[in-house]
This record gives C-alpha cells, structure tokens and sequence, in this order.
C-alpha cells in the first residue's frame, strides 16, 4: 500500500492519509489543503471525520441534484446522529424552534411545496420593493457613518450590522440594536449543542442550557410575530400569517409561525453576514477591482458578486449521508456512509472553471458554484442575499474613493470552519 | 416561439442567463429577461425548452404555454 491510499471493498481508494484531515482546516487557509485533496481524487476517504470527501465540482454537482433520492440532510427527519444523545424529534424540534411543520422538518414533498411557496415569497418584484424600502437606507446609513469614522473593522461595524438591519426588517422583526444584539446573544447559547453534532455521549446540561437560549429567542420574538397577525405587512412574518393554511395544513398554531421565523432568521443572518464579508475581502485585496466596479456598474459588480460567491462561499462544505447503497465517483458508498461535499473547494475546480484562482468578471455560467448549493434544497434566499450584496458594494463604492487594508491592525484570517469569513477586515476608508 | 418571465414568480436564480445568454439577460437588479421581443432562433428552441423546465420557480413561459393572465 503507499501512503494516500487504502483498501475498501472496491479496491485501492484515496484517503487524507499524509494530508491531515478536513477537520484541521478550522481556522486555518483551507485551499492548499482542497488543491491536495482534487490530486488525490474525486473521492477522498477522511478516516478522522469517517466520511468520504468530495472537492470535485462534478461530484458536488451529482450530490446536489439527487438530494432528496439519495441523500439524508443533517436536519431533516431520519438524521443517522444526533448530539449528546438527543432523541430525533428533540434534536429536529430544537434545530427548528420547537416547529414540527417547518420546511426542514417535513418529508421531500412537503419540503418542495414550502419550498416553492418561499420562492414566490420571495419573487423579483418583491425584492425590487424590499431593496429600496429595507436595503437601501439601511447601507446608506451605514456606509455614511463608516466613512464618517475614515476607518472600520469591516465585519463587526459594517457586514453584522447591516445583513441584521436588513434581514429582520425583511423578517418584520425590530431592527434596533437593542434587539438585534439580544437575539445574537440568545442564539450563541445553542451553539454547544449544535457544535457536538458529531458527539453522540449524553450531556443532558449542555441540552437544557441550548433549550433555555431556544426558548428564550421564541419568548422573544413571539409579541412580534403575534404583533403581524393581520397578515396586511409587506414582510416575511405577514406572508407567512397569509398563507399559513396552505403552509401547515389544518390545525396549525402560532407556535409553528414563530419557528418558522426564527428558522429563517438562523438561515438568513449568519450566512449573508459572511457572504458581506468576504466579498469586502475580496475588493480590498485586489484594490483594482474597486476602479473596475465603479466603471463598470451593476453589471460588473453583479459578476464580482458571484466571484465572490464562488471563492468564498461562506458554508465551506456540507455532510450527507447515503440513503441506499449508491455509487459515486466510481466508488461504492454504502447505505448511512457519510459523504462531505466540499463545495467551496468544487468552486475551485480546475476542470469545470478556467483560471479557477482568478476573479473573472466575464465568466460564462457565472452564477453555476455551490455557494448557495443546487438542486432541490439549494437556497430558497438567494436571490434576496444576492440583490442586498449588489446594493451594498453599489452604495459603498459609489461614495468612497479608497478602501485599503489598515496596516497597523491585524490581518484578515479565513477564519471558522463549516461557515466561514475573512476576519478581522480592519480597512482605511477615502471618501468619493 | 417567444419566452417571458413573470417577475412576480421568478426568483432570480439566473440559470436560465447561465444557460442560454443568448435569450435571457439579467436586467439591473439581476432577475431575467427576455432578450430584444422574446423570440427564440429556432436552433435555439430545445435550449430553450431546457432552460423553462429547469427554472426552479417556474417563471418562464413560452407562447405556446402563456403566463396564467
């Protein structure tokens, strides 16, 4: 046998044997590790994660569009491991707020009607109207007071507060600080619990302090939810009050609607504060991009856009387990094995994009990465996360001149580890 | 044949521009449009049946399957 290599019941496979493993990218640049990985296969068993790793953008694309045949998601029912020996309905009541009817928590079908009833949620015409009437004043007021100050930490002044501003106006959810910081706090209460996904002992007090945060955030959006049962708002909570009955079905109550909420709160604010935030990575570490935008407009910044998407795509990678006994890659996968898609190493991928390191404002097929996923579970919010990172790069390039790494501060880490940013931004600003 | 997309259904994936630019652009906000009236070069016709069947929110519609009025 040579190192990288073992054998399974197929025959000699690739392992991570000589490369470390997938769980040693945390907190560190993960890209030398993917580059090592596509060398070795399409395939790569990592004995430490005990899963097979699939950076290829093939694979991830054959993943992704047999999602709901071949593939258990790790939150949706019949979850092969659950933390600190929560029971399934305990772990998929506390991943979705205590909302058994939520889009996550239902079967493939009644996942897609939902599904299709967010998309329509969100609809072009719906999102023309919430930038101008959430996003715009929010980055106008924002990227004003960061150039008031002529320099920032970019993630923490600007990339937190405005995706938090934006998304709980979007949500019909207060957008004051005051709030804002309370829900965050809340929600980093859960964190242990969902960190230990991969430990099955029990700790029943790591549980019932992740169920006093989850309660804590229902107790704390309820009057507001409650506050929108008109369904008359232009805002997601009021459009789920409208169309509840065909949501949930006969005997719904208020307590799936705050779930659902809190479900798409968890979605929708983590993920676009890190998409913010590598993309202001990425126009101040190629500052020629900043003239090249201004000239360019919305189109040349909407390709920024996904380039930003595709490099850095903020969820780094994402596990599966197979179903049935399937094949992938050549490779036999047995029914419960677990396979990783590594989707921001697949956006890197040699064979699918020419100059895969480079930012290629004319790239074909531009919006073709995995950053928001493909096929029957790829992100219902996309559009909204990609029309509020135009109109943020729009505003901020329109009024400065210069945005430039402060030399004097720390510098930027590709930092975390399945949902991953560049953090500290600490830049200089010139205004326009 | 001629293609359209309801903007009160299209959610703006864009996998209709990613794969066949030569009907669809993306207008200022990045959502679809037709190109020019929405008539689809007979060659490109199966493309553009293609990319109607792919579009997760069924937005597009062709003259020969108008949009719901």
């Amino acid at each position: 046998m040579t190192e990288g290599s073992t054998m399974s019941a197929t025959g000699k496979v690739p392992t991570t044997e000589g490369l470390g493993s997938l769980r040693d990218t945390t907190d560190r640049d993960p890209f030398a590790f993917y580059t090592d990985l596509q060398d070795r296969g399409e395939l790569v068993w990592d004995e430490e994660m005990a899963a097979w790793l699939a950076p290829s953008y093939a694979l991830n694309k054959e993943i992704a569009l047999h999602d709901d045949e071949l593939w258990q998601m790790p939150f949706a029912p019949g979850v092969p491991q659950t933390p600190l020996s929560m029971s399934e309905d305990e772990w998929m009541n506390f991943m979705h707020f205590n909302n058994d009817r939520s889009i996550m928590h239902v079967d493939e079908e009644g996942h897609a009607v939902r599904r299709q009833w967010i998309l329509r949620g969100f609809s072009a015409s719906t999102l023309k109207r919430w930038r101008s009437d959430y996003m715009l004043p929010v980055v106008d007021a924002e990227v004003t007071a960061l150039i008031q100050r002529g320099s920032a930490e970019l993630c923490a002044d600007f990339a937190d507060r405005v995706a938090s501003r934006v998304f709980h106006q979007v949500l019909g959810l207060p957008s004051d600080d005051e709030f804002i910081d309370r829900l965050d706090e809340l929600d980093r209460g859960r964190f242990p619990v969902k960190q230990a996904i991969a430990d099955s002992r029990p700790n029943p007090k790591l549980v019932a302090e992740g169920w006093e945060a989850t309660k804590a955030m229902i107790a704390l959006v309820e009057p507001h939810v409650m506050a929108r049962a008109s369904g008359e708002g232009d805002d997601f909570i009021s459009m789920i009050w409208r169309d509840a009955d065909e949501l949930y079905g006969d005997g719904w109550e208020p307590r799936h609607i705050i779930g659902e909420a809190l479900n798409a709160w968890t979605g929708g604010t983590g993920t676009t504060r890190f998409s913010t935030a590598n993309a202001l990575y990425l126009l101040v570490q190629e500052p020629r991009f900043q003239d090249e935008l201004r000239a360019g407009g919305h189109a040349t910044i909407r390709a920024f856009v996904e380039e930003s998407l595709r490099l850095y795509g903020p969820l780094a990678y994402r596990p599966r387990w197979a179903k049935r006994d399937v094949e992938l890659g050549g490779q036999l996968i047995k029914a419960g094995e677990k396979v990783i898609a590594v989707s921001t190493a697949a956006g890197r991928d040699e064979a699918r994009y020419g100059c895969p390191l480079d930012v290629d404002l004319a790239r074909k097929a531009p919006r073709d990465h995995f950053s928001f996923w493909q096929g029957p579970h790829t992100c219902p919010g996309q559009g909204l996360a990609r029309v509020e990172l135009e109109a943020i790069l729009d505003v901020l390039l329109a009024h400065t001149r210069n945005i430039r790494f402060n030399p004097d501060a720390p510098a930027p880490e590709f930092r975390f580890a399945v949902l991953r940013r560049w953090q500290p931004l600490h830049v200089v600003l010139d205004a326009a | 044949v001629k293609v359209s997309v309801d903007h009160d259904i299209c959610a703006g994936f864009g996998l209709c521009n990613d794969a066949l630019p030569e009907v669809f652009e993306l207008d200022d906000l990045g959502f679809s449009v037709p190109r020019g009236d929405g008539s689809v070069p007979a060659q490109l016709e199966a493309g553009a049946a293609e990319a109607i069947a792919a579009c997760p929110t069924h937005a597009i519609f062709s003259e020969r399957d108008p949009a719901p009025s």
